[in-house]
């Protein structure tokens, strides 16, 4: 008996010395959502290889968190030569983490490993408008492109992570998706199994962002949302990454004073569109009453605070109002109510409703009330659930056979609400179902236009035109939430671009 | 030795048609090119990129092609890495091995003696224990338990680290989780054909001619009982490499089940069927040696 208890006391304290401390040995343990398979943001269109290439890498500019201005960093300034070609002077006495020095060469090695056709490059896709880059000397560099391009510097802020020249030639593509080289806060060091380390780079040149505060930097990769949320109980993690806790987990965070959680806004925005052309066979939706009748139908109130409890925020445009052009105020909105809803609907010649069906792939408890809502007025919604499956969701969209979408779009980013509407409203496009000339038209002329006020003015006009028609029931914009122990400071950005060079202990 | 030949072309066959179905399956419900392509990707960009990687070849040259290069160990390429498809998988082998392993080991033990002692003392506690660790063992689903084991040892007692992989005690909570569907079979298993053998006559005879009872049960008994345990255990290979899936999932253990959900969310062709063939071949691979061995232990199934 004796033997066996003091058998026991021994495993116990040798397995006890688990839990770890990341304050003590200046690490941040990051839990990710999902497992990665490249580190190259070139080659994926997955937003986490994107998050780290931020950390380890450098773009030109960079968008000022706070003010939301583009400000120099590895570019010191930039200017139009003509519409088509933007110089820009390049920061000296940069060096990549491999010693080699940051000049015009990398600059253009980049872009033409970028955007090569020959690349299958999915994550470059929004930096296609550059046709070629040209170096002018040691440091600076000519990017042309074949049409006016009005969001080539914000691209550039958010997508372009510069690479070096001579290590992409000997390393190549799969060099970069396995082991990255960068001029960026952090270096990386190792990637073993399902965890990432990084290391402070010290001496790193800083621009628009800071030297880290965290010496160590390391990923976990942790698919099961409940073996997250316990690795932050236990300390194991010190950060969940903003998307890697739902909202129905937040509060039983929120209620360990061990931990706490933070949200922000995000670019991705929610809609119900209808098919107003007739593309799928499906012809109500043709009639602006009936379309009407649904945006009226359905109670956006209760889905913002009721079904997402408060992580959301109701939209009533076409487009996220944080992008530029944006306008809410050019927006025409529709109240609330049912019994209107319906009257109009019977005006339209449908007394008695109709069936169709409708498709969406994720927020499964908004897509069920809107089949409520729109069962209240007489329409009955067959939903055709696509749980997470985007991919074959948007087949189907693409195919057009869709005559009622409740989709999301993330718009790559990009503040500007070209990248909102172009893909919906647009002349050609796969996922188009609305075609009115006033709304293309406008697009079209915002697409090569240069002039901000300009384009805030074509944008405006296609918000209110695309609103007064009620192509669509513009839903709600979302909010990610990330869980952090208390000592921890930090926050999520609304770009989803993790700064955790700005992370600090308290 | 027509024993031997018969088996080995029912596993060269199995594996064949194996091959063919997964190909044709992941192909007949997704797009590769369109996964790829991400969803904000226009209809030119996936124009592109099924030229690149040569999907609009009619399906039987794609899968000639890749049969051909797959029998020289040459399994294509991630459509996101780039990488060869052998060099991805690799370093997950070892992984999922060491987990498989050693939850096949712990419920092999554990299994055996709980099953022996069961069938030596029918109706004691540790019969009545057995049995109801057997029960709970295969009624529990294996995600929860290991959330269960998370929340008590990891969370509770901070005696185990909740996910990864690392020192052996990342090891721990996933191998008692995945052992838990599988000693419960072989618990029954050895108690039901214990008890079978043990009431036969020449356990009756050995016993009269005074052999010791440990000789008995050892020699006698087991060896005769281990029969349909060796095939059982061969057919549970394919349910344990299947119940590592879920397990690697909740624990984060970087193996090949977790590699295989995430490559097909992803829909990266190449690396799924890289696992499936890989699996399946070591679960046709497992029944033959099975076979193989119960006709090393038991001379009626060689020459019968």
């Amino acid at each position: 008996m004796k033997n066996k208890l003091s058998l026991m006391l021994s495993l116990s304290l040798a397995l006890s010395a688990t839990g770890q401390a990341s304050k003590a040995n200046d690490t941040l343990d990051v839990g990710y959502e999902r497992v990665i398979l490249t580190l190259n943001p070139y080659a994926t269109t997955d937003r986490l290889p994107l998050v780290l290439a931020h950390n380890w890498g450098d773009t030109l500019l960079v968008r000022d968190p706070a003010s939301g201005k583009l400000v120099p960093h590895l570019a010191t300034s930039w200017k139009k030569v003509n519409a088509t070609t933007l110089e820009l002077k390049l920061r000296q006495g940069v060096k990549f983490h491999n010693g080699e020095n940051f000049n015009a060469d990398s600059v253009v090695a980049t872009f033409n490993y970028a955007v090569d056709p020959k690349n299958p490059n999915p994550g470059a896709d929004i930096l296609r408008w550059i046709d070629k880059a040209e170096k002018v000397n040691e440091y600076t560099v000519r990017l042309i492109s074949k049409k006016p391009a009005p969001i080539a510097l914000e691209t550039l802020s958010t997508s372009a992570i510069m690479l070096p020249a001579k290590y992409l030639k000997e390393a190549g593509a799969a060099g970069l998706a396995k082991n990255p080289v960068g001029t960026g806060p952090y270096r990386f060091v190792s990637w073993k199994a399902n965890t990432m380390t990084f290391k402070a780079n010290d001496s790193y040149f800083g621009g628009a962002k800071t030297k880290p505060k965290i010496s160590n930097l390391v990923v976990h990769m942790i698919p099961e949302e409940s073996s997250r949320v316990a690795a932050l109980t236990t300390g194991e993690l010190s950060l969940v990454r903003p998307g890697g806790i739902s909202s129905d987990q937040a509060p039983l965070l929120a209620r360990n004073s061990e931990l706490k959680i933070d949200s922000a806004d995000i670019l991705r925005f929610w809609f119900l569109q209808m098919d107003a052309t007739g593309r799928s066979g499906v012809e109500y939706f043709k009639n602006p009453k009936v379309r009407q009748a649904v945006y009226m139908a359905i109670n956006r109130d209760e889905i913002e605070k009721v079904l997402l409890g408060g992580y959301a925020q109701t939209i009533d445009t076409p487009c996220n109002p944080a992008q530029f052009g944006c306008d809410a105020k050019a927006a025409k909105t529709y109240k609330y109510d049912p019994v209107a809803a319906k009257k109009l609907l019977a005006e339209a010649g449908y007394p008695n409703g109709f069936t169709v069906d409708l498709y969406g792939y994720r927020e499964q408890s908004v897509a069920q009330a809107l089949t409520g809502y729109l069962a209240k007025i007489g329409i009955k919604a067959n939903l055709k659930w696509y749980g997470g499956q985007y991919d074959v969701a948007s087949q189907s969209l693409a195919a057009g056979k869709v005559p009622l979408w409740f989709g999301s779009w993330g718009a790559n980013s990009v503040y500007d609400a070209s990248t909102g509407m172009d893909p919906f409203f647009s002349r050609g496009g796969e996922f188009v179902y609305i075609k009115d000339p006033a709304v293309q038209n406008a697009l079209a002329n915002a697409g090569i236009t240069i002039s901000s006020a300009a384009r805030a003015a074509l944008f405006k006009s296609a918000i209110a035109r695309v609103t007064d028609q009620a192509y669509w029931v513009p839903l709600f914009s979302g909010k990610v939430i990330a869980g952090m122990r208390a000592n921890l400071n930090w926050s999520p950005s609304n770009d989803e671009i993790d700064r955790y060079w700005l992370a600090s202990w308290k | 030795m027509t024993y031997v030949v018969q088996r080995l072309i029912q596993a060269v066959l199995v594996t064949f048609i194996l091959s063919l179905t997964t190909f044709g399956l992941l192909y007949g419900v997704k797009d590769p090119a369109r996964i790829l392509a991400g969803p904000d990707a226009t209809a030119q960009d996936i124009v592109r990129l099924r030229q690149t990687l040569g999907l609009n070849e009619p399906l039987p040259v794609q899968y000639g092609k890749w049969l051909g290069r797959a029998t020289t160990g040459d399994f294509g390429r991630s459509l996101f890495t780039d990488e060869p498809v052998f060099d991805v998988i690799r370093p997950r082998i070892r992984y999922t091995l060491q987990l498989t392993f050693s939850a096949l080991v712990l419920a092999l033990t554990l299994g055996l003696f709980l099953g022996i002692q069961a069938s030596l003392r029918r109706g004691s506690w540790i019969d009545v224990v057995a049995n109801m660790l057997a029960t709970a063992g295969q009624a529990v689903p294996n995600f929860w338990l290991g959330l269960m084991l998370i929340i008590l040892f990891a969370v509770q007692l901070r005696w185990l680290p909740v996910a990864g992989s690392g020192g052996w005690k990342h090891l721990v909570l996933p191998t008692l989780t995945l052992a838990s569907g599988l000693l419960p079979v072989i618990m029954r298993l050895t108690r039901s054909s214990m008890l079978d053998v043990l009431s036969q006559d020449y356990v009756r005879t050995a016993r009269a001619k005074g052999v010791s009872e440990r000789q008995v049960t050892v020699k006698h008994a087991l060896r005769n009982a281990l029969n349909p345990i060796i095939t059982v255990v061969g057919l549970q290979v394919g349910a344990l490499l299947g119940g590592a899936v879920v397990t690697e999932s909740v624990f984060a253990w970087p193996g090949l089940g977790q590699l295989a959900v995430q490559s097909i969310t992803q829909g990266d062709v190449p690396i799924v069927q890289g696992i499936v063939l890989l699996t399946a071949l070591s679960v046709v691979i497992f029944n033959l040696m099975s076979d193989l061995l119960i006709g090393l232990v038991d001379p009626r199934v060689r020459y019968g």
